[in-house]
């Protein structure tokens, strides 16, 4: 099978073809669609080409946005009586089905927080793109009601989760794919996040000054990523979206995947390499030849710390791996002079351009 | 039994007989007044001045009984379902109520009271009311008033006050914060928890500042206050006490503005006839407002007609990345440049005067805290017609945004602004509702406002593209989940209702929406910032537009037609003042009613919660060259201000004159003053000669005969509407010959108060006696 890893930003955007059939996994932030994964899709599958899946990850703007903009551009196309790509099945928790499940009270704080700051002027970017995903995930489900594309059809309508599903396991195309995460108790934890957060800001609103409000603009961690393992004639993907390395585990050794450790032959590194959601431990014990980062810089990600636990990780097994990262950042010639790759045995790709296909 | 009636004489001979009546007993305790003769009757004497032919008398109460056991009938008990208020046993001396809830006020002014008043702020109890000092500072509801005392007993002496009570945490709070505020006293708790912002509207009178400083002092944190408003986040606020701050007539939780998102010109009558003259009329010479997110202002078709542009939200910087507001626009006044002409909006001769209010983070906190401070700038550079497709979700109340906007207007009464009602209509619930209808009230703020155009959305002729091939069911399943709305199609139905077009009424009961106009999948103007993803669907073969949803669509459709109606007066009557009132008489007298299940769906009436009025029919509006003989006649104060209504009992009457037989429609708008219910009450009846049947405004009345206004009495229906400012008479076959219209003060406790009229059919003459 290959994977397609597509310039999506700072955002994610992939797709798999294991040869039989097509998954596109999230759709990078506003501007990769046009720019990045239109292009390189027409090319590759053609203008009419079909994805036999595409899985929306969890609902950031930066990994749902792209998705949108492919359900509306089909619309178009139909619309205009042009070839349009045709989509299988959309696959996606919507957040008031999985984490807001109260009266979507999470969506009303962070609404009402949104509402004060621009009333004071104060920007808080990272808080309403968090809004966006949460409220665009209504509308992505309208969008694929109007092509006609079914949702969550290959889980039986079902919500995405091991906890949630009879069987975890799936057949695509001629490929095995396990859902790890999210699990119940992610769900449970990103959604006490959320409250702790919208509470904090309570009382960041009250402190008189827009600073405090500025400062207050921090995203929560998304803990309620679809991750998924794909399993090919002995070739292995794991799929990891912004989950946090210790679910990661968790949900692998539920499903049995993770005895001591677990080696796979690609591994899309979680949450554009962010140390936020991963330490040393995790990449000591979740191993992999080949690292797949999309990140381009913004929000300090790919940390560097991170790309270190990677290459250490590696070195004390003597494992040979290779590092692909979408777009070059600060900390990719901080690694390269921290650890020059030809004396601590990795390699260091940087695609750039529309993005690229590795063979797995 | 014993009633309290109003006995309207539209005519000098019927004044004599009721003047019969008075000397004869049959009418006790009467006051004379122009209009009508409002005084003490029993069953027998009703029976009497019926069959003496008096076409309309309202029973506004059961007098209180001459002597004892006299047992209340059962339709009226609900009037006296509460005797722990009923109250007339005050002690003599200082208010020393002890049954009642004390308040205590941190800056020492008298208190606030509820009176009822059975029978209207009369000119001879105004001047008793004026002797025992007691100011009525805002009409509540129906019979209610809000009155300011002087600190001793004299009011429960008063004959014609049937009831006192405190102005309290009831009348201050409604659910759901009631609740949660009940809870926090049973708890003791002083705090909720979480970020809440909330709104105090201050009783008429009161300095904002003041009671922003006792809010301060309680602990709550004052965004802003202003124009009988303050804003405040509850912070460490003990909102308990905040709630019995007696200078507080209402509080409520604010719910930011969000824009109403979520063609078919022939559908609201335009281009009816080819070459007609309704559709030679574009607008041309109106500077219209619209407050939006923002602007595309390179779209081809608005070329040279975007006059200012105001960037409120995002300092420098007017653009349009959502694409609300540049669709919004299109509908307008688009002119449809880029597409020959196909994709046109509705008075595409008109100039835009914008006013961008997206701000930083996407959302609305362009708009000012306060709406006069919108709404002043366009007035000041000619903006006479403002289009807001924005509000707030309120549980239905009548918000800050509501009474700010009802003020502007009345302090500017030739300023029309045009309000989206909302997108909240759901089937969920269902508290109010069956199965499979849309459930209400969910009237969005400020489209609550009694002096604004409050626009609903229907489904829209549209057969292909956007979301016209799906069912409401498939694309919004958690709000409607049952048949029959569930498996009909988003739009293809133009007499039917959009699912989610707030319904009404106001929490006074008054009818909204006003009107509705197509809201699903409109075809307008896109913006070039705009991704696609951000609509309901493209527009085939051509970029420059898209399709969209919302009452955020239907509203602009009004608006243009507002312009057109505002032209037609300015251009073609020689009227270049008309009012605001005359423009939403104008507009609500052409409306269609519409017919499907889910818009006639209980509670029934004309009007009715769910379409207001009915649909928009510009060609039913304003005459064309098609029928010559179907004419418009109109009456404005605002440019004769000699017929304003000074008293509670003036009439105003006119001779209209059929030439023949056919459909008559008669619109009565007024400009209230700022208030949550109506303040001041007119009516229209139709005669066709002295103690003949009369018609009377509103309600169901021209199948029943009689008519009256108010109150409930066997036999005879309930007027449906009595909160409204907007009153129409539609007698679909008039006969020729010479009619009486009258206006009538029924209830004018706030004068002056000013009023249009218009009357459509073929109609001859209008002319004031």
């Amino acid at each position: 099978m290959r994977l397609h890893v597509l310039n999506a930003g700072e955002g994610d955007c992939l797709l798999l073809d294991t040869g039989m059939a097509r998954l596109l996994i999230d759709g990078g932030p506003a501007g990769t669609w046009s720019k990045h994964a239109k292009p390189y899709l027409d090319a590759l599958i053609g203008a009419a080409g079909t994805l036999d899946a595409v899985c929306v990850s969890h609902v950031d703007a930066d990994h749902i946005t792209g998705v949108l903009d492919l359900l509306a551009g089909i619309e178009a196309d139909v619309a205009n009586r042009r070839p349009a790509f045709s989509v299988g099945d959309l696959w996606y928790n919507s957040f008031s089905s999985t984490v807001d499940t109260d009266d979507q009270r999470i969506a009303a704080g962070l609404e009402n927080l949104l509402d004060a700051a621009g009333q004071a002027m104060v920007a808080m970017p990272d808080a309403s793109s968090g809004l966006f995903g949460i409220a665009e995930g209504a509308r992505l489900r309208r969008s694929a009601v109007r092509v006609g594309v079914a949702v969550n059809a290959a889980f039986g309508g079902s919500v995405i989760s091991p906890d949630a599903l009879p069987d975890p396991r799936l057949r695509f195309g001629d490929a095995t794919i396990t859902v790890i995460g999210p699990t119940r108790a992610d769900l449970d934890e990103l959604r006490a996040e959320w409250l702790r957060w919208l509470e904090a800001n309570a009382e960041a609103f009250a402190a008189p000054g827009p600073d405090a409000l500025a400062n207050s603009d921090r995203s929560v961690p998304n803990l309620s990523s679809v991750v998924l393992h794909v399993e090919e004639r002995g070739r292995t993907l794991l799929l990891t979206g912004d989950a946090r390395g210790d679910h990661i585990m968790q949900g692998l050794a539920s499903a049995g995947l993770l005895d001591h450790s677990l080696h796979v032959n690609t591994l899309k590194v979680q949450h554009h390499g962010s140390d936020r959601n991963a330490t040393y431990g995790f990449f000591a014990r979740v191993t992999a030849d080949r690292y797949v980062i999309s990140a381009n810089g913004r929000h300090g990600n790919p940390d560097h710390e991170t790309l270190v636990w990677i290459v250490e990780a590696a070195e004390a097994t003597g494992r040979p791996i290779e590092i692909v990262v979408t777009n070059e950042a600060a900390a990719l010639d901080e690694l390269r002079r921290s650890h020059p790759p030809d004396r601590h045995g990795y390699a260091l790709t940087v695609p750039g351009g529309h993005g690229a296909a590795f063979e797995i | 039994m014993r009633y309290l009636v109003k006995v309207f004489t539209t005519h000098e001979a019927e004044e004599a007989a009721v003047r019969r009546a008075m000397s004869d007993g049959t009418i006790a305790e009467a006051e004379e007044l122009a209009g009508f003769v409002q005084g003490v009757c029993d069953d027998e004497g009703l029976e009497r001045l019926r069959d003496a032919g008096f076409g309309a008398i309202a029973v506004e109460e059961a007098a209180p009984a001459a002597g004892a056991g006299d047992a209340d009938p059962a339709w009226l008990a609900a009037s006296f379902a509460t005797p722990a208020t009923f109250s007339r046993r005050l002690a003599d001396g200082d208010f020393g109520f002890s049954p009642m809830p004390s308040v205590t006020s941190a800056v020492g002014v008298q208190q606030y009271f509820l009176l009822r008043i059975p029978g209207g702020i009369t000119p001879g109890r105004e001047r008793v009311l004026a002797d025992e000092r007691v100011s009525i500072t805002e009409r509540r509801n129906d019979d209610w008033y809000v009155a300011k005392l002087p600190g001793r007993d004299t009011v429960s002496r008063l004959p014609f006050v049937a009831q006192i009570r405190l102005y309290d945490g009831s009348e201050t709070l409604a659910d759901p914060l009631e609740r949660e505020i009940g809870d926090l006293k049973r708890t003791g708790a002083t705090r909720m928890p979480g970020l809440r912002v909330f709104e105090a509207i201050v009783h008429s009178g009161v300095s904002e500042g003041e009671v922003a400083g006792q809010i301060a002092a309680l602990g709550g944190k004052v965004l802003s206050s202003g124009d009988r408003v303050v804003r405040f986040s509850s912070d460490q606020a003990d909102l308990g006490r905040v709630a019995d701050i007696p200078e507080i007539s209402e509080l409520q939780e604010a719910s930011a503005p969000r824009p109403l998102l979520d063609l078919c010109l022939p559908t609201i009558g335009i281009r009816r006839e080819h070459g007609g003259a309704v559709s030679e009329r574009d607008g041309a010479g109106e500077l219209i407002g619209i407050a939006d997110t923002g602007i595309d202002e390179a779209h081809p078709d608005f070329a040279g007609r975007i006059r200012h542009v105001e960037a409120l939200g995002r300092p420098g910087d007017h653009s349009d990345p959502s694409g609300h507001g540049t669709h919004v626009a299109g509908i307008v006044l688009g002119d449809g440049a880029a597409s020959h002409g196909a994709v046109r909006g509705v008075a595409p001769g008109a100039e835009l005067y914008f006013q961008s209010v997206m701000d930083v983070n996407g959302r609305l906190g362009g708009l000012p805290p306060d709406v006069a401070t919108l709404l002043r700038p366009a007035y000041d550079a000619g903006v006479r017609v403002h289009n807001d497709s924005w509000g707030a979700f309120l549980q239905a109340r009548y918000g800050a945004n509501s009474i700010q906007l009802d003020g502007f207007v009345h302090a500017n009464p030739d300023f029309l602004v045009v309000v989206a009602a909302g997108n909240q209509g759901s089937c969920m619930p269902g508290a109010n509702s069956a199965a499979g209808f849309v459930d209400m009230p969910s009237i969005a703020d400020p489209a609550s406002a009694k002096n604004c155009l409050s626009v609903g959305a229907s489904r829209s002729p549209r057969a292909a593209g956007g979301y016209s091939g799906i069912t409401w069911g498939r694309m919004w399943p958690r709000d409607f989940p049952d048949l029959p709305i569930r498996d009909q199609p988003i739009s293809g139905d133009v007499d039917a209702l959009a699912g989610f077009s707030s319904r009404g009424p106001g929490d006074d009961n008054r009818v909204k929406p006003d009107l509705v106009a197509p809201g699903t999948d409109i075809a307008s103007t896109k913006s070039a910032a705009a991704p696609a993803r951000n609509f309901w669907g493209a527009y085939p073969g051509n970029d420059h537009y898209a399709i969209n949803g919302g009452t955020s669509m239907a509203a602009p459709l009004v608006t243009g037609a507002a312009a057109i109606v505002r032209r037609y007066y300015v251009d073609e009557r020689a009227h270049p003042r008309p009012s605001a009132a005359l423009l939403r008489a104008t507009i609500v007298n052409g409306t269609a009613r519409m017919e499907r299940e889910d818009a006639v769906a209980p509670p029934h009436g004309e009007p009715n919660f769910h379409q207001g009025f009915g649909r928009l029919d510009l060609a039913s509006t304003i005459p064309d060259r098609v029928d010559p003989a179907w004419r418009l006649f109109w009456v404005d104060t605002l440019v004769d201000p000699a017929l304003d209504f000074a008293a509670t009992g003036e009439i105003r009457r006119w001779s209209l004159r059929l030439d023949g037989d056919g459909d008559l429609r008669i619109c009565l708008a007024w400009t209230d003053p700022p208030a949550r219910s109506v303040q001041n009450t007119l009516i229209m009846l139709l005669d066709a000669g002295p103690l003949r049947p009369k018609i009377a405004s509103n309600g169901d009345v021209p199948r029943t005969g009689l008519a009256f206004p108010t109150r409930v009495m066997p036999g005879v229906t309930v007027n449906r509407d009595p909160a409204n400012n907007l009153h129409v008479i539609r007698v679909p076959d008039a006969k020729a010959g010479l009619h009486t219209l009258s206006v009538i003060a029924v209830n004018v406790p706030k004068p002056p108060q000013s009023f249009a009229l218009v009357a459509t059919g073929r109609i001859a003459e209008l002319s004031l006696r």
